[in-house]
């Protein structure tokens, strides 16, 4: 042990009397304080202009994608090599080594002492990070620092990986160039590894657990978890082993089988112990963040927590789909660790993959090909993605096992267990990959079973699958929208009510019928109400009899007319509806940072609540009074400019009401809503200037409040604190001149001194 | 009889393929200083790389006043101190701080450091440089810290590997000194490929040729060896070779030019002083006369063809 320090401490004074050590210094703490006032510049910036609070600044500065941590992360390889060229290879051509070698200690101390020495530096790099952080602390509302030093860590252990790399590199050549070299040459491939050898399972799996690229992310986003600092203690082991091993060899004649041997029982001890580390079942975790952001939120913990025993994931990819690369053998392992949040909870995941070739919705792929047959494509892009043809299922073979036209022939998963299963999809967005809403919404469904939305049909109510602008398909059931519901636990049927409603339908849909439903029909729906189903009516002006004559019924009535209101920028009939004040009792909530935002209803019929109505009744979207009027009985001119009639007042103010009561113990909730149009293609995609709405939103709660809190699953999180600067340009500037001035000035002044003097002896 | 300092018990050793050594047996005793002499490429570096376990053997063992360098490292190396062929020096050093770190890996005490790092200086003439860095020492300044570093531990056995090589003359007289004054309180082991070193400061004599012993002995036993056998007379009136043949003592003569001739003889002192006789009484005008002494490929060469085995078991018993 004490020949570990004195040889270490050598190593540091011989790093600190020759410039490498004090330059490296001095440029890291420039290169990575640049890059902190570059986000410290636009944090303030955006906040004096007003777009400031938008993430947390915390993440910004340090835990993001370009923040400090990640720019050091992808840099750290540069500086490493510089410093650990010299260890081993310096002495080796100086011959001092020999002053070791004869010397009492042994070979795993003088690997050990210069290591030491390395450990010592990276220190002292994240001490510059941790400046960072205590100047982050001055300047930011409630930095997360746990979450930081976290991040700093993950830098630290990466920086000592690196240099054991070096040390080992430096300890097989007495040219230091070369030693520097092929350090950054093994760094390149410890990168890039991770892409490398996928057709072959066990090689794939091999390199991935090798490669060090993103080991660090999950430190540098605040979560500690086991497997990545056993990684790197497995890298670290390894590569002072192999310089033990180097070293000693040396000294040895032995014939190059026993040498490769040890090596690879080196190797072999290592990568087990790392396979047995990364073991999902054998991984803890410690998620520092303040939020917990790293952790999945307490509703999907609540899901995946029920979901006992193996479960799979089963990715049907059809190969002529403009998504297949997702479902290509170099990604498996990184699908895998997309469900590590889940895989915490429950690690006995599955995942399996089925290629096959349909028809798809690719028209490029169509168009670069006019006139050939699917299979010749087939044959085409499976030679392209490195397939086996003979393995990728034809359209009547996948046929067999399951239908997929519902989702298009698009890229899908199946998540499966217990005899369940559910669609997890991608999305035609830049995100393409779903979250842990839609991921968790799955999971759900294998717990409680899909809710049943019943879209009635056959009087001319808006549809769940016809794409017009009226209608509802990209709100309800468009697979390859992110937003729809049939991604977030709902299932949609559409129902003619000549019949019963069947005992399985969980949520009634009725939304602006053109002509009245005929007795039979009130019949069926009222004996639905009856038996307690939920339901959603929606309506639009100029037909309130239609609607009426169900939902007087149940205490409510669509007033003649149309609410019009008086806008400046907006044709009248546009209706900036607000949450009433008991809307927040319902769960009904505007978006985080769109408080002010309205729901957009255009064209709405007022509601008032008839006396003695069976249900409770609540409004839970309003009329502004101040500025909404009531329509006489006639639908005001569509002009985009036209402007209301000044002196006709709302005879009630409210546009959707939630009606509830208790039958046989269970809740029955009923939505009226003055509006057809609020989730209509037509609204969902709109875009108008300076107007963000809550429509999407009050969709969400809409369908969340029907199905009981179940669907969709809420994964919003806690909101963050640190989301000011609390400085100014004048404060920046003075830690600028701390950082960029200061302490390089004293570092390279002290230095200068310090080389220039002994030199002179 | 002398103490036994170093025992080496059948000691083999490959890099590659060739032997460098090769079943080497030899006890050195703990007493003045030995030489270990051999031409370029003999094995003489590797040996004592091996002693100081510097380099581990391919087969036999080396035992540092008993213990198997092998077997017990750490404790074998605490007994050596070793300047390799290249001084193992850190350049970007002073010497005081070369010093302490080497007193320091040699463990001697914490305390005892200052005191070891002044001695060593002390015993080496080094004590106007400590604060000096080594990069701007002379060479001979950098042997004198490289021996300096190799008793600060005061270790019973010192063991230089050629200590003079690439010092000019002064340079090369001044370690020798130092050697010989390191010589009064530990043993030394020196390796060298010049002879005059040897017969310089050495009170044994080892030599090695082809990773074998082939000498084994005292200087003295050493310079009946190498004792002249042939000299060289420059003469204003040589006569013809036949002539020198006629001397008592001469068993032959080739002219090397007009006026040189080399002459082999037998025998000591008193045939050359026949052969200045004749030279007087026969009016060949003797101008000068040197005696020869073997050059070192000679002596290995004459001392390889001898039974080796036999030489090493008189000379090491």
């Amino acid at each position: 042990m004490k020949a570990i320090s004195k040889i270490a401490r050598l190593e540091l004074s011989v790093m600190f009397y020759s410039p490498i050590a004090w330059l490296l210094l001095v440029v890291f703490t420039v290169m990575t304080g640049r890059i902190f006032f570059l986000w410290l510049g636009t944090a303030l910036a955006q906040q004096d202009v007003g777009h400031g609070g938008l993430r947390p600044l915390t993440e910004m500065f340090f835990a993001g994608n370009f923040g400090v941590l990640q720019n050091v992360q992808n840099d750290l390889f540069l500086y490493i090599p510089l410093l650990t060229m010299g260890l081993i290879s310096r002495e080796l051509h100086s011959g001092s080594m020999k002053l070791l070698m004869s010397s009492p200690v042994r070979i795993s101390e003088i690997v050990l002492g210069k290591y030491l020495a390395m450990m010592v530096y990276c220190l002292l790099l994240a001490l510059v990070l941790t400046a960072i952080m205590f100047a982050a602390g001055l300047v930011v509302e409630s930095l997360d620092y746990p979450a930081v030093i976290c991040g700093i860590v993950g830098i630290y252990l990466l920086a000592c990986s690196y240099s054991a790399i070096g040390l080992f590199l430096s300890s097989l050549t007495p040219y230091q160039v070369v030693a520097a070299i092929s350090t950054f040459a093994v760094f390149g491939a410890l990168i890039f590894l991770g892409n490398m050898g996928q057709s072959i399972p066990v090689v794939r799996d091999l390199l991935y657990w090798l490669s060090i690229h993103g080991r660090a992310d999950d430190f540098r986003e605040g979560l500690i978890s086991t497997k990545h600092v056993f990684y790197f203690l497995s890298v670290i082991v390894l590569f002072l082993s192999f310089s033990v091993l180097k070293l000693s060899q040396g000294r040895k004649a032995e014939s190059r089988s026993v040498k490769a041997g040890k090596y690879v029982a080196v190797s072999a001890a290592v990568f087990l112990f790392g396979y047995v580390t990364s073991l999902p079942a054998l991984t803890g975790y410690l998620d520092t963040t303040r939020i917990k952001s790293q952790t999945l939120t307490d509703s999907s913990v609540a899901i995946i927590e029920q979901v006992e025993g193996p479960w799979k994931i089963t990715s049907y990819v059809n190969i002529l789909d403009a998504f297949a690369a997702h479902g290509m053998p170099d990604g498996w392992n990184f699908d895998y660790d997309r469900y590590e949040r889940y895989l915490r909870y429950n690690p006995q995941l599955e995942m399996e993959y089925v290629f096959y070739y349909e028809t798809s919705t690719n028209e490029e792929l169509y168009r670069a090909n006019p006139g050939k047959s699917d299979e010749a494509l087939a044959r085409q892009a499976a030679k392209q993605w490195g397939l086996d043809f003979d393995r990728i299922l034809s359209p009547a073979e996948i046929e067999k096992i399951i239908d997929l036209e519902p989702e298009q022939y698009r890229f899908v998963r199946y998540v499966e267990w217990n005899g369940e299963s559910a669609p997890i999809r991608l999305y035609k967005d830049t995100f393409r990959l779903p979250f842990e809403e839609h991921r968790s919404a799955a999971l759900k469904r294998l717990l409680i079973g899909a809710r049943k939305v019943a879209v009635l049909t056959g009087h001319g109510e808006r549809s769940a699958y016809r794409k017009g602008s009226r209608d509802y398909q990209k709100t309800l059931t468009e697979v390859s929208y992110r937003g729809a519901l049939i991604s977030h636990g709902f299932e949609f049927v559409e129902l003619s009510p000549d019949g019963a409603v069947p005992d399985d339908v969980d949520i009634l849909l009725i939304a602006d019928p053109d002509t009245a439903y005929t007795e039979a029909e009130v019949q069926a729906i009222e004996n639905y109400i009856a038996t307690g189903g939920n339901l959603i009516v929606a309506g639009e002006p100029g037909k309130p009899e239609i609607l009426n004559r169900l939902v007087e019924k149940l205490g409510v009535r669509f007033e003649p007319g149309q609410v019009l209101q008086d806008h400046e920028d907006f044709p009248a009939d546009m209706i900036h509806a607000r949450y009433s004040d008991l809307a927040a009792q319902y769960a009904f909530e505007p978006a985080r940072f769109q408080e002010d935002d309205p729901v957009i209803l255009t064209g709405a019929v007022a509601l008032t609540l008839l006396e003695d109505g069976p249900f409770e009744a609540a409004p839970i979207l309003v009329a502004d009074k101040d500025t909404a009027l009531g329509g006489a009985g006639t639908a005001p001119s569509l002009d985009e400019t036209a402007h209301a009639p000044a002196d006709n007042r709302l005879t009630s103010d409210t546009l959707a009401y939630a009606l509830t009561r208790t039958l046989s113990g269970k809740e029955q909730r009923i939505m009226v809503i003055g509006d057809a149009d609020f989730m209509s293609l037509a609204e969902l995609s709109r875009e108008r200037t300076d107007l963000p709405t809550n429509n999407e939103a009050f969709v969400f709660d809409l369908f969340r409040w029907m199905s009981d809190g179940h669907y969709p699953v809420d994964t919003i999180r806690a909101d963050f604190p640190d989301k000011t600067v609390l400085t100014d340009q004048t404060g920046i500037m003075w830690l600028k001149v701390v950082f960029f001035g200061l302490i390089p000035l004293i570092l390279t002044v002290f230095a200068t001194t310090l080389l220039i003097r002994r030199r002179r002896r | 009889m002398d103490e036994v300092a170093v025992r080496i018990e059948n000691l083999s050793h490959r890099y590659a393929r060739d032997w460098v050594i090769e079943d080497l047996s030899l006890d050195i005793t703990r007493s003045g200083i030995l030489g270990l002499l051999g031409s370029n490429g003999a094995g003489k570096s590797t040996l004592m790389n091996i002693m100081c376990g510097v380099l581990y053997q391919t087969g036999g063992e080396v035992f540092i006043n008993g213990i198997n360098v092998r077997e017990n490292p750490l404790q074998a190396k605490q007994q050596i101190g070793f300047l390799p062929q290249q001084a193992p020096l850190h350049a970007e050093l002073t010497v005081d701080e070369y010093l302490s770190f080497c007193a320091e890996i040699r463990n001697v005490e914490p305390k005892k450091t200052g005191l070891a790092v002044a001695a060593a200086k002390a015993r080496c003439g080094i004590v106007d440089v400590g604060r000096r860095l080594i990069r701007n020492l002379s060479g001979g300044y950098r042997q004198r810290v490289g021996i300096a570093q190799a008793i600060i531990h005061k270790p019973n056995l010192v063991v230089l590997d050629e200590p003079t090589s690439g010092l000019d003359p002064n340079q090369v007289l001044a370690v020798r000194e130092l050697i010989k004054g390191i010589a009064e309180e530990q043993s030394v082991i020196l390796s060298t490929h010049i002879l005059s070193e040897v017969q310089a400061i050495c009170d044994k004599i080892n030599m090695i040729e082809h990773g074998r012993i082939v000498f084994s002995g005292t200087m003295r036993q050493f310079n009946d060896q190498i004792k002249p056998n042939s000299m060289l007379l420059a003469l204003a009136n040589p006569p013809n070779e036949r002539e020198f043949c006629l001397i008592d003592g001469i068993n032959g003569a080739e002219t090397v030019n007009d006026e040189h001739v080399r002459l082999r003889f037998e025998g000591g002192w008193e045939t050359a002083e026949r052969v200045i006789e004749a030279c007087v009484t026969k009016g060949w005008k003797l101008r000068e006369l040197s005696l020869e002494r073997s050059s070192l490929d000679e002596i290995f060469a004459r001392l390889s063809g001898h039974d080796d085995k036999r030489l090493e078991r008189s000379h090491t018993s």
